[in-house]
């Protein structure tokens, strides 16, 4: 493989295990293509639907190599209609393919087959579900254009939805690995969050910004976290602290595909903003304060239970911590805290390297190092130089993490 | 968790801290009590596990130290083994480094190993009930020594398996005479004011006083009371005194700036930072009733803190609260 070569091929899934999302349209097209194996089911044709880049023409290159079928694929850049329409129904009419396998006809971008305007040849396809001697899957983003009518009866329709942000961005981590690339959790949020379900579109964006890298971090991917993304979450967080009701503050959030520790951060950086008199602030961070520990709670004892006590302490408990009328239009702020840890990044790693190396040494934690040694150390590197030498001999430090004690 | 190399290494260090730490337990000049019944484990080849508890700096460390290299002399670094809880909190690290480390025996007098757990009491519950199956499983062939500022953060199944040793803060005088023979060492010419700065700031802590003394001679080879408070000006940032001020001028936007610099950038962790937070509250002149109001509002913070997972969320609640009492409003 190239550098040209595309990640979403060099990085499809390899078997069940690394796909993606969608479990359920995976099971229902599993369960009708071993249907197969045994005689005819009644429906022929499944027909895959849903939005781009989720993994539908995927899951059907997955299952037809883990249940040993072969796979014919036919896609819109076949520009012929009239003989896509032969080949289809010649193809269909023969049991196996030359080996004896039995052979899975794919019909891809069903939108974009040339000719379809005239339904004629879409519903000769359709036509097929009665006769195919061959699984027949064709895939749509849209099952109720009306050009597929005919599809209505005959098919098995399976449905693909978004792919949830948090599920992609463990996907884009994993590519990451692979690739040797090490990138900031901030990174590959945004690039996850911005995609909208689309993890072919998040895979594509990551390697347009991190092939060729050793690390991303998030500055790179900073400009990505663009209007139409921010949008999303302006919108959101006009409705919680605009609500007037606890059940509006928490519609806010729960009709939003923003992830929830995300959108703490923003609701975090921008109460002071939004809440500025402070008394109000001060209910209202207290409520933030008490969604933390909910969500400590979740995490430390896995008790998902208690997300809704979180979510709406996080929500409708900062919304109705305002008790004085707003003051005019303030515009939202991006989260700080995440920019300043990005941007603080590299010198933090730093420290906590040069904070394991004392913790060696004088047999001390890392962050013992940091506050119980680091700052004595950095008015010694300042103050005296053959001191600074000796101790940083002894504690085998870098040029650079010397250069971290003696500057400011 | 860290895996500690046993500190016999070659080069010598010049950290004052590791270069004038006591090498056996017959250098330990105080903590005398302890001392004596870690010698009688030497004496008698056996120990049970020990549970070494006390303030930063009272030389638990360092008696854990000592009593390995005193039982096993040439032998110590295959019987002994360091880990730092703090480090990483996972139980697993521990369990796999204790299976790999007490399944060799040594061949020498001593018939066990010594693991020492430092800063324990950061150990989840969870990790620490993991921990107490682990030392029941190994107890033939290894011993723990587990070191922590609190024993009451311990668990009661590891303290009742545990030999309790109780650090007390150094005394000034013999602080002072740690400092004075440093110093004489080092040709550090150490004024007596600058020794009492020194005792004043570090509060029992050894290992504070001495990186404050060789902080201080990095500077003049004349240690005095300025120097010392030129020094520990530096190294506590004035941050959180303005910080505070921020939030008590109701200015809650540059205090939190100030909070997320100390947290993110300085990286100093929550726990310190209530701690001195805490301490400064003491120092502002402010009335008495305010303060005492104050004190009960960081208690919240600190419990918050250790129950919660974002600190900067936990510590700008906090803010918060200080302009209101700061302002008379508080209603709660």
């Amino acid at each position: 493989m190239t550098m040209s070569t595309p990640w979403t091929l060099k990085h499809r899934p390899k078997d069940l295990s690394e796909f993606v999302g969608n479990e359920e349209a995976l099971t229902a097209l599993e369960k009708w293509l071993t249907s197969w194996k045994t005689g005819k089911p009644t429906k022929r044709i499944a027909f895959l639907f849903g939005p781009p880049g989720v993994g539908k023409s995927e899951s059907v290159a997955i299952l037809a190599q883990r249940l040993g079928f072969d796979l014919i694929e036919m896609n819109a850049s076949d520009q012929r209609r009239k003989d896509d329409v032969q080949r289809v129904a010649g193809m269909a009419s023969t049991e196996a393919s030359l080996y004896g396998r039995m052979k899975i006809i794919l019909l891809d971008e069903l939108e974009g087959m040339s000719g379809t305007e005239d339904r004629g040849g879409l519903s000769v396809i359709a036509s097929l579900a009665g006769t195919t001697r061959s699984p027949l899957v064709v895939i749509a983003t849209d099952r109720w254009d009306r050009r597929f009518t005919s599809f209505r009866r005959t098919s098995l329709f399976i449905e693909f939805k978004h792919v949830p942000t948090r599920s992609i961005a463990p996907r884009l981590r994993e590519i990451c690995r692979r690739e040797g690339i090490d990138a900031d959790e901030d990174a590959l949020r945004v690039i996850a969050e911005r995609a909208r379900g689309d993890l072919r579109s998040a895979i594509t964006d990551l390697q347009a910004l991190a092939q060729g890298k050793e690390k991303l971090t998030y500055q790179d991917v900073n400009w990505l976290d663009g209007r139409d993304r921010q949008e999303g979450v302006f919108d959101v967080l006009k409705n919680i602290f605009n609500a007037k009701t606890c059940r509006e503050a928490r519609r806010a959030a729960s009709v939003s595909d923003v992830d929830y520790e995300m959108l703490f951060e923003w609701i975090y950086e921008n109460i002071p903003h939004q809440i500025p008199d402070s008394d109000d602030m001060a209910s209202a961070l207290d409520a933030l304060s008490r969604a933390d520990m909910f969500f400590s709670r979740i995490r430390r004892e896995q008790n998902w239970g208690l997300l809704p006590y979180a979510i709406e302490d996080m929500t409708a408990g900062v919304a109705m911590a305002r008790t004085h009328a707003r003051s005019g239009w303030v515009p939202f702020k991006f989260p700080q805290r995440i920019t300043v840890m990005s941007r603080t990044k590299a010198s933090r790693d730093l420290r906590d390297g040069i904070g394991r190396k004392i913790g060696r040494v004088a047999h001390v934690s890392v962050a013992t190092a940091i506050t119980n040694y680091i700052p004595y150390l950095r008015i010694i590197f300042r103050a005296n130089r053959k001191w600074a030498e000796e101790l940083a001999e002894s504690l085998s430090l870098e040029p650079q993490e010397i250069d971290f004690l003696s500057k400011h | 968790m860290t895996l500690t190399e046993s500190s016999t290494g070659s080069t010598p260090s010049y950290l004052w801290t590791e270069k004038y730490r006591p090498k056996t337990l017959d250098e330990i000049v105080d903590q005398k009590e302890i001392v004596d019944r870690l010698k009688g484990f030497v004496k008698a080849l056996s120990m049970p596990h020990c549970l070494f508890a006390g303030p930063p700096g009272t030389g638990k460390t360092t008696a854990a130290l000592c009593l390995a290299r005193d039982l096993f002399g040439t032998a110590f670094a295959d019987s002994f083994a360091e880990l730092n809880a703090s480090d990483e909190r996972g139980i697993n690290v521990v369990r796999e480094r204790v299976k790999t480390f007490a399944r060799t025996r040594t061949l020498r007098d001593v018939p066990f190993k010594i693991l020492i757990l430092d800063e324990a009491d950061n150990m989840t519950g969870d990790a620490q009930q993991a921990l107490r199956r682990t030392m029941e499983r190994y107890t033939e062939t290894c011993r723990f020594i587990l070191v922590c500022n609190y024993s009451s953060r311990i668990i009661e199944p590891i303290q009742s398996r545990c030999a309790p040793f109780r650090f007390i803060p150094l005394s000034d005088e013999d602080i002072a005479e740690r400092l004075r023979y440093i110093a004489k060492q080092e040709k550090v010419e150490l004024a007596e004011d600058g020794i009492k700065a020194i005792l004043e700031e570090c509060d029992g802590d050894l290992r504070k006083a001495y990186n404050t003394l060789q902080a201080a001679a990095a500077f003049e080879k004349r240690v005095d009371e300025k120097v010392i408070y030129t020094v520990v000006g530096r190294v506590v940032p004035k941050d959180v005194q303005e910080m505070l001020l921020c939030a008590f001028r109701g200015n809650f936007l540059e205090a939190r700036q100030r909070l997320r610099r100390m947290l993110v950038e300085y990286g100093i962790s929550a726990s310190d930072l209530i701690k001195q937070v805490h301490s400064e509250i003491f120092r502002f002149n402010i009335p008495e009733q305010l303060k005492a109001q104050l004190i009960d509002v960081i208690g919240e913070a600190d419990f918050r803190i250790s129950e919660g997972a974002n600190d900067e969320v936990q510590f700008s609640a906090l803010l918060a609260r200080l302009t209101l009492i700061s302002q008379g409003k508080d209603t709660r």
